[in-house]
């Protein structure tokens, strides 16, 4: 893998100002992509957080020019585990559900917002983990797709490949996607 | 569905990275309590040596006698025979300590 490959120029140690700068730009697409393993906002920035605290604890290991793709790979081990806790939990009904989408919602607008998120979040869940890392890394992590694959140590071809068959069973599920043109 | 509603962008809470400096220097500030867990059982192994009282020397030398059947030059033990065969009395001096040992076989130690 390409983070642990021998580069021609000497590691950096990862400093204190730098992961905190990596921060600052991660926190946002980092956060979004965690949220759909966790669904809470809450429990979604702890993810976060543990990942580069658990970096921060190895960074005399880590060269600061590879830092990154390691930070994406723990922030999703971290979610991967978070979302297995909240499994069992929840099969010894000891979880509630997540608070992504506010409770209390009084009017129609709002209580058909909420029942299209539950159902985003259910076609998203119910996607192979497989298919879901890749398709939620492409359209959240701000990554470009040759980022993502070796990121996620596959190549490129299989992102593309495994980030279509996401979006066919996403639309089965929830029916056809619209491009929106930016 | 629009695409962009399936992948909302959604705002982390207010506040993150003044919580992760915090944790940050909360991590710094840590002892390795892991290193106390072996300095301890270490120092404990070494205070029950230390305190242990010592009984080997005295069994080697009352084994070493019982063996040879003499008694050691000494100025204030002296090898007694009791009546039994299999008893020893060797008073350490003449008021206190008399040890009692009993013989064994030929060729063995005796059992102390």
């Amino acid at each position: 893998m390409w983070l642990f490959a021998v580069s021609e120029t000497a590691p950096r140690t990862l400093t204190r100002p730098a992961l905190e700068a990596l921060y600052a730009r991660l926190e946002k697409p980092m956060f979004n992509v965690v949220l759909r393993w966790v669904w809470d906002r809450e429990e979604a920035r702890d993810v976060v957080h543990d990942a580069f605290v658990r970096v921060w604890q190895r960074r005399a290991k880590v060269d600061e020019a590879t830092v990154e793709p390691y930070l994406w790979q723990v922030a999703l081990n971290v979610a991967a585990n978070r979302r297995r806790g909240k499994r069992l939990k929840a099969f010894f009904g000891l979880d509630a559900a997540g608070d992504v989408e506010a409770p209390g919602a009084s009017s129609e607008d709002a209580l058909a917002k909420a029942q299209a998120s539950r159902a985003v979040r259910a076609a998203i869940d119910a996607l192979p983990e497989k298919l879901k890392v890749v398709v939620v890394m492409c359209e959240l992590s701000g990554l470009s797709y040759d980022e993502v694959a070796r990121t996620l140590g596959i190549p490129a071809g299989t992102v593309g490949s495994r980030r279509a068959a996401a979006m066919e069973k996403l639309a089965a599920a929830l029916g056809p996607l619209e491009e929106v043109p930016t | 569905m629009k695409r962009a509603d399936v992948f909302e962008v959604v705002e982390p809470p207010p506040g993150g990275l003044t919580r992760l400096k915090a944790r940050l220097d909360a991590e710094g500030s840590q002892r390795p309590w892991w290193i106390l867990g072996p300095a301890v059982a270490a120092a404990a192994v070494l205070v029950l040596l230390l305190v242990r009282p010592s009984v080997e020397p005295l069994r080697t030398d009352v084994w070493s006698r019982a063996s040879l059947g003499i008694s050691r030059p000494a100025q204030d033990v002296t090898l007694l025979h009791a009546s039994e065969p299999m008893v020893q009395l060797s008073p350490a001096s003449s008021d206190v300590a008399v040890f009692v040992v009993l013989a064994a076989p030929e060729g063995e130690a005796p059992a102390l």
